[in-house]
């Protein structure tokens, strides 16, 4: 009898093991936007049950419009979101509009992994109606049938550029480029420079899968002469980068290695240099060239068959607009993807912005995703060495 | 009598059993059912037969060398906290009530911060230009920065800093049951401090210290946060794997038979720990018995 109580005693802590292991982790990328990584559920303050006022409308002409005479009826809207900067820019602006037609909104903190393991778990009953994921999963998710393909019921939809009209709505644009440290290089470096021989054993690169890693490895593949779609040559001209100075999984400690000259290089999203360059670190960040900086998107999606659909259309619409896209570049310079907003100064500089930035953007293949179970098993095997 | 008092002892236990049950053995069952589960791309997969996942982990040896080096670190770790532990236990049972009560919560405090949390303090120390490198520098014992994060080493002093109250706890217990006159008696009988503990105090703690092995190596079995934050996910776990395959890959059938697999092994293990520990008891149970046949 007490036998058994042990052993079963020891077979609940190593399922609630499991289970913990489960748990929400955020990738490289999103570390960055997240200033500790957590997952908590924050609610709102109730908004109340007075009836909607819409005469105060501080947004602009079509978001007002739109917004005209809505009432959420208190209903709570659930929107899956990156925590700090992001979150707070979102608190600012979006809920208390939100708040002002009798609505509610609740943000759950996370990386894009927990977001779409639970959209696809709880495909056909989802409880959550608003989720942001990278630009190659949200196109992945409309096809498999969990998430709503955009379209102008979102009206700001039709300002948005085409590039941002793919899978979900797109809601920053970002270009996976180089951070360096300039004491390695005299001038901007570009992808051939992670294999120049000054910088051998200074590389790092991010945990994979994820878009900076795959972005680095996507560059491999075209450094061999052939591109994203052709795993053979991209591992075998990674494998010579190997083995990396560092894997970051964060990029307070990739900065300070970097800064310190311990790494020469590395793939990282242009929007998250610029904190660390302005601490006054001794990095810079390329814009590389040859094939060209790599794009990359934040996107909002709207779970197929959520609930609250007009709420997250609402939410769209609000996140979409000028004004709060505007918001986004200043404050963390990611590009805006509405072609309505005007940014000038180091905004205009350091974001993806404009038709011919935009334009200039290396978009990868599907393959990428499509095969993510292989190439991390090859990455895990070939590049981690074990 | 008997059958009555069974039958209420039964309906007691229904509500929790009923609360484990769906908690704990539902999800288990489903992570046993979708192993068998055919993968089609990320984060899809269709309830169609097959044994892939399963035979994918045999195909060669990569993920056996995974559960290897799992296994490996959790036994280092797992050693280095008992030997550490056992002192620091011996200590605090000592202490008068008050005082130990005070070391016990000292020692459990940075267990409610959590393990991310602790581990994002050694991340900070650890890091080339953190403080034990400027330690170790400062003090001459090392002339390059150590590479502690990304390695084996940062994992297990991670490790072993997290999961000491798990094994002091009980060992407290233990050692605090021990009879103190009994060690006055081998000392009488002159014993020196030495022998007295190998031949009286270490085999009377030893299913404290059982109890704590368990439990600190079921954590390290299926160590996490540790992994992937001083591993820097360069040194791939079960945890770390696991993780990958479900979440970041969304291959959940390969992510359960994966885990799966793992299961039934520490179950294994469980049960052979099980049976060693029974061993123990029994074995520093018969001194007590021939103790008591002496007396009489």
């Amino acid at each position: 009898m007490k036998k058994t109580a042990i052993l079963l005693f020891t077979m609940i802590i190593i399922a609630s093991m499991l289970l913990a292991s489960c748990a929400p982790k955020t990738t490289a990328t999103e570390a960055a936007a997240t200033e500790a990584p957590k997952t908590e559920v924050a609610a709102t303050e109730a908004a109340g049950t007075e009836a909607p006022a819409t005469t105060d409308c501080d947004w602009d002409e079509q978001t007002c419009a739109f917004l005209e005479g809505k009432d959420f009826g208190g209903r709570t809207l659930v929107v899956g979101v990156w925590g700090g900067v992001i979150e707070q820019i979102y608190r600012d602006l979006v809920i208390p509009e939100i708040e002002k037609h009798n609505g509610k909104v609740e943000l759950l903190l996370g990386g894009t992994g927990d977001r779409t393991a639970k959209i696809y778990a709880e495909k056909g009953n989802p409880t959550m109606d608003v989720a942001y994921l990278n630009m190659y999963e949200a196109a992945k998710g409309v096809a498999d049938g969990v998430l709503e393909a955009p379209s102008n019921a979102v009206p700001a939809y039709d300002d948005l550029y085409p590039a941002a009209q793919v899978g979900g709505y797109g809601m920053s644009f970002m270009g996976l480029g180089i951070a360096y440290n300039p004491t390695y290089f005299d001038t901007p470096p570009d992808w051939k420079d992670f294999w120049d021989p000054k910088v051998a054993g200074k590389v790092a690169t991010a945990t994979f899968p994820g878009g900076d890693s795959e972005g680095l490895l996507a560059a491999a593949g075209y450094m061999a002469g052939s591109d994203e779609n052709d795993p053979d040559a991209m591992f075998t001209k990674l494998k010579e980068l190997t083995p990396f100075a560092m894997i970051y999984t964060s990029l307070d400690e990739l900065f300070m290695m970097m800064d310190k000259g311990d790494v020469a290089i590395a793939p990282v999203i242009s929007g998250y240099a610029w904190t660390y360059i302005d601490k006054g670190m001794n990095i810079k960040f390329a814009w590389p060239k040859d094939p060209g900086t790599i794009q990359m998107m934040d996107t909002l999606t709207i779970v197929q068959g959520t609930k609250n659909q007009d709420m997250a259309y609402a939410w769209a619409q609000l996140s979409l607009s000028p004004k709060t896209q505007q918001a986004f570049a200043e404050q963390i310079y990611f590009g805006p993807t509405n072609s309505k907003v005007v940014l000038t100064g180091d905004a205009a500089e350091r974001c993806v912005y404009g038709q011919e930035k935009v334009d200039s953007l290396l978009r990868l293949s599907t393959y990428m995703i499509d095969n993510r179970d292989t190439l991390t098993e090859r990455y895990n095997r070939e590049i981690l060495g074990q | 009598m008997q059958s009555r008092k069974k039958g209420s002892l039964i309906l007691l236990l229904l509500p929790a059993s009923l609360i484990i049950g769906v908690i704990f053995l539902l999800p288990f069952i489903f992570l046993l059912v979708q192993s068998f589960w055919t993968y089609e791309s990320s984060f899809v997969s269709k309830p169609v037969f097959t044994l892939a996942n399963y035979a994918k982990i045999f195909q060669d040896t990569y993920y056996l060398q995974v559960y290897l080096r799992t296994i490996k670190l959790s036994l280092i770790s797992t050693g280095i906290t008992l030997l550490l532990s056992y002192p620091l236990a011996r200590f605090i049972s000592r202490l008068k009530t008050g005082l130990k009560g005070f070391m016990l919560t000292l020692i459990a405090l940075p267990m409610i911060g959590g393990a991310m949390i602790q581990t994002m303090g050694w991340m900070a120390m650890m890091m080339r230009y953190g403080m034990l490198n400027g330690i170790l520098m400062g003090l001459g014992l090392a002339k390059e920065p150590v590479a502690f994060l990304g390695s084996e080493l940062g994992i297990v002093i991670g490790l072993v800093q997290s999961f000491i109250p798990l094994m002091v706890l009980p060992l407290v217990t233990s050692l605090g049951a021990i009879d103190v006159t009994l060690e006055d008696a081998a000392k009488s009988l002159g014993a020196n401090s030495l022998r007295t503990f190998f031949e009286v105090v270490l085999p009377l703690s030893l299913p404290g210290a059982a109890a704590g092995t368990i439990l600190t190596l079921m954590m390290n079995l299926t160590m996490f946060v540790t992994p992937s934050i001083l591993g820097q996910n360069k040194i791939m776990v079960f945890g770390t794997i696991a993780y990958q395959q479900a979440i970041s890959v969304g291959n959940w059938p390969f992510a359960s038979a994966f885990a799966i697999f793992f299961i039934m092994a520490v179950f294994i293990f469980a049960m052979l720990a099980m049976k060693v520990t029974s061993a123990i008891q029994k074995s520093t149970k018969q001194p007590k018995a021939a103790a008591k046949g002496a007396q009489a």
